[in-house]
């Protein structure tokens, strides 16, 4: 693996490296960091009317953010990842444009799709990978068939995405032994639907903790969510002490929120709409904010 | 200290699942058209900032009045009618009715999509 580049984050060192690989260092005992890591950045609404408001993006409430114009992007650190999604990022007008200055910024985008677009425009995709506009990938798994797997295996920064509960243990085994990453992500109950939670979901979840051993034995990475960790009791596998170097910390603590769209900020994409801010010109002010909640 | 994240990047979920429920008589009202249900509100303006909150159904002269105020049309997304809250390309759209033990008529519209 090869490292992209090193950068000082408040009281410590971080180290990027070009299969995704990241590592904190200081000779302190804890990390405080000046500036976040990662931005969780939504460029364009996840939109139930679709296309047909797309010639909409003149207007000050349309569906796309206008992210050629968000300052604060120009006060992020060197080698800080963009979490970039939606909606269908792909659809945005801009986005390789965008992708063109995260480049020149020295940023880290990557982008998550559905499986169903990540087919669709497969080859738009790989050059963007190839031209190292896009260093990590996430695809939202819907179906596993033979011509998603062919061309998931092509990209190793691609890493599947899967929910806790949606998708279960007999889900996982069908990527079973393929060199596969995925990343485990928890069930959200928004709002009012906790009262209308769904058995199916609770008892593939559960299944989904028994076997959680056994899916991890089968895959090149496992990663998890926040939510995922607590609902399939991960810290409870490992020692402290690994527990310690592995987890990265919670929401807000290195990461934050960005809708683009709304031109709002949060600690992350599940802080209810009217606790959001208003987006600044800086980041360093945003982050504060969102450390200081 | 020392932490390492090992062979992956940072990537966001985009997952999708909101469920609307409403006692039956507010149910019928937005779907006959006489409320609107808030699909999510936020505004800079401190004349409106806590006027409408995300989940709530309001009546269409509130919603229609503060749209004229602003000068814009209304954005379905935020306000939907109940037609437009289940026309959806993308996401699947259930309805389920049920009676509480009290005897309370309850509508539940779910969306859903396997978008993670």
């Amino acid at each position: 693996m090869e490292l992209l580049g090193k950068v000082r984050n408040g009281n410590y060192d971080i180290y990027m490296y070009s299969d995704g690989t990241k590592i904190r260092k200081n000779d302190l005992d804890c990390f405080i960091p000046d500036k976040p890591e990662s931005l969780d950045y939504k460029i364009t609404n996840k939109c139930n009317i679709g296309c047909k408001f797309c010639h909409e993006d003149s207007k000050p409430d349309g569906r796309h953010g206008d992210i050629m114009h968000d300052k604060f992007i120009d006060t992020l650190n060197p080698y800080t990842e963009l979490a970039i999604g939606g909606g269908n990022p792909l659809e945005h007008p801009d986005l390789d444009r965008f992708l063109e200055k995260c480049k020149k910024l020295r940023l880290i985008p990557n982008m998550t799709v559905n499986q169903v677009h990540f087919v669709k425009h497969f080859d738009r995709i790989k050059k963007l990978i190839d031209d190292k506009l896009i260093y990590g990938l996430g695809v939202s798994l819907v179906s596993v068939n033979d011509e998603f797997l062919s061309k998931v295996s092509q990209l190793p920064n691609a890493v599947i995405h899967m929910i806790n509960g949606v998708h279960d243990v007999d889900d996982f085994r069908k990527l079973y032994d393929k060199g596969l990453k995925i990343l485990i992500l928890g069930y959200k109950e928004f709002r009012r639907g906790k009262a209308f939670y769904d058995d199916v979901v609770e008892f593939a979840k559960q299944r989904n903790y028994v076997f959680l051993p056994e899916i991890v034995e089968h895959f090149a990475v496992v990663s998890f969510d926040n939510l995922a960790l607590e609902q399939l009791k991960v810290k409870d596998m490992l020692s402290d002490k690994a527990w310690k170097e592995l987890y990265m910390g919670g929401d807000g603590q290195f990461t934050m929120f960005v809708d683009s769209v709304e031109k709002t900020f949060s600690k992350s994409s599940t802080t209810p709409v009217e606790e959001r801010k208003p987006l600044l010109d800086d980041i360093k002010p945003m982050f504060d904010a969102v450390r200081g909640e | 200290m020392i932490q390492v994240r090992r062979n992956v990047f940072e990537t966001n979920s985009s997952s999708t699942h909101s469920l609307v429920m409403a006692v039956k008589s507010e149910f019928d009202k937005w779907r006959e058209g006489e409320l609107y249900y808030c699909n999510g509100f936020w505004t800079n303006d401190p004349a409106y900032k806590d006027k409408f909150k995300e989940g709530n159904f309001y009546p269409k002269a509130d919603v229609d009045a503060y749209y004229e105020a602003i000068g814009r049309e209304r954005d379905s997304y935020r306000f939907p009618t109940y037609d437009e809250f289940c026309e959806d390309d993308e996401l699947e759209v259930e309805s389920y009715n049920y009676v509480t033990p009290n005897g309370e008529e309850i509508c539940a519209i779910a969306k859903y999509g396997y978008n993670g």
